[in-house]
């Protein structure tokens, strides 16, 4: 894994997040790499997530110049969703990227 | 401003009748086909590709949004039949008719739901048929893909509602296209028997359908399926 791609993914999905909590009024004081998407934990619902998650992938491909879906077998096929948290979803999408 | 579709099958029959309606009404429409078409505009661009292949709609939309920047409506017309007897068809046949009209209308809706949830809303029609209803003979397959196609329908447009995307489904009579003409006339002639209004539609009737779908006042309007025809 490229540490600097990590880092870019990591970046937009932070950045989307923080932007689309502001946006729906639920402003997070702190959004890292733990920060939680799923779960009782998160401060998002299934609908929020859906958004987040395609603006991710919306900023990704533009970013990287790519054509890929964060919503494919790969990902729905896990004993352990992707989509937990920041660092899961990033590095999810450095797996797709390769 | 104009209003951006995308109409799959747009090639011949309905997606035709429907591109060059929209173009003379002054909106862009985005088709696609497996094979290329004749009609040309400047407010028309067609991509060849094969809706069954998963990555088509991502192919379809980046040439929508490179030229226009947004997708208001898509049309997923695309679609293909088979008359036979159960007993009779071949898997592959099967296999084709769920790929090009199930699994092409779901590919081409994911993908597209995706820039209407980021552009704050759209509308998508899909096609059903009055086959579905009738439960006719001989049409098995191709009734059980777009009985696949209401279900479709119904359930992504409760779990689209909530980002303003309104998803409904016409279901023509058996009109004058490709699609029937291999179809016997005495078969066509049962199936009108069997429908309220005796006669065969026309594209201006599901046009007329389309429209009331893509109306700003049907923004109430979703998950529903209308039937030509009277059933």
């Amino acid at each position: 894994m490229s540490i600097e791609n990590y880092e870019k993914c990591k970046i937009i999905v932070m950045e989307t997040i923080s932007n689309y909590s502001s946006e729906i009024g639920k402003n997070l004081e702190l959004v890292d790499e733990n920060t939680r998407l799923l779960g009782s934990a998160s401060c998002f619902d299934s609908s929020d997530l859906i958004q987040i998650i395609v603006e991710i992938e919306d900023k990704i491909n533009l970013k990287f110049n790519t054509e890929i879906t964060l919503t494919d077998e790969k990902a729905m096929s896990r004993s352990t969703s992707p989509f937990i948290n920041v660092g899961t979803l990033s590095k999810f999408i450095i797996e797709n990227l390769k | 401003m104009s209003r951006i579709i995308i109409i799959t099958g747009s090639r011949k029959g309905i997606g035709r009748y429907l591109t060059e309606y929209f173009i003379n009404n002054g909106d862009c429409v985005v088709g696609c086909s497996r094979s290329n078409s004749d009609f040309s505009h400047p407010n028309y661009t067609h991509i060849n590709c094969d809706v069954s292949d998963e990555g088509s709609p991502k192919i379809v939309i980046k040439a929508a949004e490179q030229k226009y920047g947004k997708i208001d409506f898509l049309i997923n017309n695309a679609g293909i039949a088979s008359l036979n007897h159960s007993i009779l068809t071949p898997g592959n046949t099967v296999k084709k008719i769920f790929e090009t009209n199930f699994y092409g209308t779901f590919y081409f809706s994911r993908e597209v739901s995706k820039k209407m949830i980021k552009n704050g809303g759209g509308k998508i029609i899909n096609f059903t048929t009055v086959a579905v209803p009738l439960n006719l003979e001989g049409e098995m397959i191709y009734a059980s893909s777009k009985s696949a196609i209401e279900k479709m329908t119904k359930i992504m447009s409760k779990e689209l509602a909530i980002y303003n995307i309104q998803i409904n489904a016409i279901g023509p009579t058996p009109i004058e296209t490709d699609l029937i003409k291999a179809v016997p006339s005495k078969k066509i002639q049962e199936l009108l028997e069997k429908q309220s209004i005796k006669k065969l539609g026309t594209y201006e009737d599901v046009l007329n359908v389309v429209n009331f779908f893509l109306n700003p006042l049907s923004n109430m309007i979703t998950g529903q399926i209308i039937y030509l025809g009277g059933l």
